[in-house]
């Protein structure tokens, strides 16, 4: 008897947990709760999903989202058919993918993309087909110099620059090293930039490139400290940075160097990885909001992710990224009439996108129509390692890259 | 069949044999053939995605067939013909985006100075055999993982690296008359025709016979008279050349490369499929293209995980290490072979 009130109790309080989690619903759609059953929407994405690391959260992102618009009434009464490629960081396969997407699957629009070679690979192609993409994480320079491709991202260059710029302004710092992958159009690209920078307001850096897949970390940063900068500003992804910060933290230049990174070092689990030898002196650029802020669209994201998305996909700021695509690409979408969505149409509907506002992101999005590149989140923030976790530091602030003079300077004119 | 007096079946062979092989002209006109049925089914049945697969697979297919000069003819095991490609590949990028001729000239441009790497890349075969040659050839790749990594591929920058870091980039384009995906496949294929026709003929003639001998050991061969340096300089650089217009073909085809695309490991899975489509046959070359992308484009298609493809090309080697050291090509010749007597018996009878 016991038991069976025991079972039932359990039971009762699943049930009440279930009732409040449905309670903070994801919103999306026109919230109606009603399954769209029209003719699908064909929208495609590519991502490196297998290869030297896993692109693809912002696809499930954007997938999930898609998912609980389809269950509200989709676009205006048609779901939305997501055709997510791997391109397994090939660029022939991405551009076979391509091929498949834009002629044989016969997408309106591309969204959530996240690859290392896409860009690249395919950019030429998709201009040539008319067809645009909403892209979730842009990474190497083509991503952002393409004219049919917007990503949501910074970027690496945009972001490490963020990164730079907080050090500049707050640390009072005179002096950086700057190590990143010498990856062409990412890892150099970035680092470019800091040295432009410097050249600009005259302050000192040192650029040191290195092979993530072969690197000797201690060597890297006793290479990176050998000039004593103020600061040492990373390029690296998580895996990279963890073991360059360890490194560091033996040679004891934690005590003597305060480091910096660009975004691809900003995940929850880093702060508790790396230690408290770090509090208060490990800085991150954030292309996007706290992935644990208490605000309305970001609420929404995580309870898109737990209501449409497996419970295995990560909560990361590709992640966010991918929302954010397949928001806008929502947004563009509802103002065409039902009967008439096509690749024209839903392109030019992208193409007027502007003043997009989510609190993921600092300043609002934008297409950019008839702009040659796109690169509409520039604005960023900064968090520091802080008991381990992230600690906000910094309020949205405009990147100091000077390349986004021609940015800063259509936003000027949108306004 | 063993029942049969062995002197009868002697016979019969002996008399069967000038009427059953065919004449090295119809030998080479068959492969024109079935490469134009091949081309013209796929130009006709596929869609963009599997167009798209089929050219790179006909362009690598070209240099299976380099490969298989090597191991088939000469025994020899080379374990940097992807890095070839590479080469190939960049030569006719920067020549490409430099002067802009027609895409021939890059072409043949991108396959000579492959020939010619490919040669220097062949010296050690010169003193060394086996698995000593194989070790030098994957350290060589493994080298050229490392540069093209650093330098990537040309597009359209300026400097001898020509690269243009992301603003200016510029693609390769396509032959002029074969721009759109269908004449672009028809034209891969009409040179892999002539590639495969070429080594074919090299097989009748002269340079096979010496390639033979050679494999017997270089004594007989040198015994025999025949000039062993030049025939396997000759052998590194047919098949160096073969690779280095795959690379190019491949270049036209998405108008660019990328370096990541191209490291070591690329070259033994290469190797590994040219054993698994067989290195005796023509069509073995054909195989093991199709092996290498139409594969990983049926599971990419289907929707399965890329890496299962390594797996599956892991058991196909073992299988035809196993069971099959001549390939399916192999055992599609066995099995034809098989068919005809039998068909020849049912009529004595």
């Amino acid at each position: 008897m016991l038991k069976t009130l025991k079972v039932m109790a359990a039971g009762l309080a699943l049930s009440l947990l279930t009732a409040m989690s449905a309670h903070a619903a994801a919103s999306c759609g026109d919230g109606s709760g009603k399954a769209a059953s029209g003719e699908p929407i064909v929208i495609g994405a590519i991502t490196g999903k297998t290869g030297p690391d896993d692109f693809s959260n912002s696809t499930k992102a954007a997938k999930a989202y898609f998912d609980c618009l389809n269950a509200n009434g989709g676009i205006k009464g048609r779901p939305i058919k997501y055709v997510v490629e791997d391109d397994q960081w090939n660029p022939e396969t991405a551009a076979q993918l391509g091929a498949k997407i834009v002629n044989d699957e016969k997408a309106v629009l591309m969204v959530g993309n996240s690859s290392y070679v896409e860009c690249g690979a395919n950019a030429e192609f998709y201009k040539k087909s008319g067809i645009y993409v909403i892209a979730g994480v842009g990474v190497p320079r083509e991503c952002f110099f393409a004219e049919n491709y917007a990503p949501t991202n910074a970027g690496p260059r945009v972001s490490m620059l963020g990164a730079m710029g907080y050090a500049l302004d707050t640390l009072n710092a005179k002096s950086v090293a700057c190590i990143g992958p010498n990856i062409p159009n990412v890892g150099t690209w970035s680092c470019e930039g800091v040295a432009l920078l410097a050249k600009e307001k005259g302050f000192k850096a040192d650029v040191i490139l290195m092979d993530p897949g072969s690197a000797d970390a201690t060597s890297v940063i006793l290479q990176a400290a050998a000039s004593k900068p103020d600061v040492i500003v990373l390029g690296m992804s998580k895996g990279v940075a963890v073991p360059l910060l360890t490194a560091a933290e033996e040679q004891g230049l934690n005590q003597s160097i305060t480091f910096l990174s660009a975004a691809s070092a900003y995940d929850l689990s880093v702060p508790a990885t790396i230690g408290p030898g770090w509090d208060g002196k490990f800085f991150v650029n954030m292309e996007f909001n706290d992935l644990e802020a208490d605000t309305p669209d970001n609420k929404n994201w995580l309870a898109v992710m737990d209501e449409y998305g497996q419970a295995s996909d990560p909560r990361d700021t590709f992640a966010q990224a991918g929302y954010l695509a397949a928001r806008i690409a929502e947004k563009a979408l509802m103002t065409l009439d039902p009967n008439n969505i096509t690749r024209e149409t839903a392109s030019a509907a992208v193409r007027q996108v502007k003043d997009f506002k989510s609190d993921i992101f600092c300043a609002p999005w934008y297409f950019g129509d008839g702009q040659p590149r796109h690169n509409a989140n520039s604005t960023t923030r900064m968090a520091v390692s802080e008991g381990g976790k992230w600690k906000v530091v910094s309020d949205c602030a405009p990147s100091p890259d000077p390349e986004l003079k021609d940015i800063r300077a259509f936003e000027s004119s949108m306004k | 069949m063993n029942a049969n007096p062995a002197p009868l079946t002697f016979s019969e062979t002996a008399m069967a044999a000038p009427a059953k092989r065919p004449s090295p002209a119809g030998k080479l006109f068959a492969i024109a053939a079935v490469m134009a049925v091949f081309s013209a089914a796929v130009a006709i049945g596929a869609n963009a995605f599997w167009l798209s697969a089929a050219t790179s697979a006909v362009a690598l297919s070209l240099s299976v067939i380099g490969l298989a000069v090597l191991y088939g003819q000469l025994g020899l095991v080379s374990l940097c013909q992807f890095a070839l490609v590479g080469v190939g590949g960049w030569v006719t990028l920067r020549i490409g985006h430099a002067y802009h001729p027609p895409f021939e000239v890059s072409m043949l441009a991108g396959g000579i100075v492959a020939a010619l790497v490919g040669l220097v890349f062949g010296i050690p075969a010169l003193r060394l055999r086996g698995l000593y040659l194989a070790l030098v050839t994957l350290m060589l790749a493994g080298a050229f993982q490392t540069i093209i990594s650093a330098w990537g591929f040309p597009d359209g920058g300026p400097g001898f690296l020509g690269r243009a870091d992301g603003a200016g980039r510029a693609m390769l384009a396509r032959p002029a008359l074969a721009e759109g995906p269908v004449p672009y496949f028809l034209y891969v294929s009409f040179f892999a025709t002539i590639g495969f026709i070429i080594v074919q003929w090299h097989k009748y003639a002269k340079p096979g016979r010496a390639w033979a001998l050679i494999r017997k050991g270089e004594t007989v061969a040198i015994a025999s008279g025949v000039n062993v340096l030049t025939y396997k300089a000759w052998a590194f650089a047919l098949s160096g050349f073969f690779a280095g217009i795959a690379g190019a073909l491949l270049a036209g085809n998405v108008g660019q490369l990328d370096g990541r695309a191209f490291s070591a490991f690329e070259s033994l899975n290469l190797f590994a499929l040219t054993i698994v489509g067989g290195s005796f046959h023509w069509y073995g070359a054909l195989i093991a293209g199709l092996l290498l992308r139409a594969v990983p484009a049926l599971l990419t298609d289907l929707g399965i995980d890329g890496y299962v493809t390594i797996g599956i090309f892991g058991v196909a080697l073992f299988h035809a290490l196993a069971t099959a050291p001549a390939g399916i090509a192999g055992q599609i010749a066995g099995l034809v072979a098989r068919l005809k007597p039998q068909a020849r018996g049912g009529n004595r009878a």
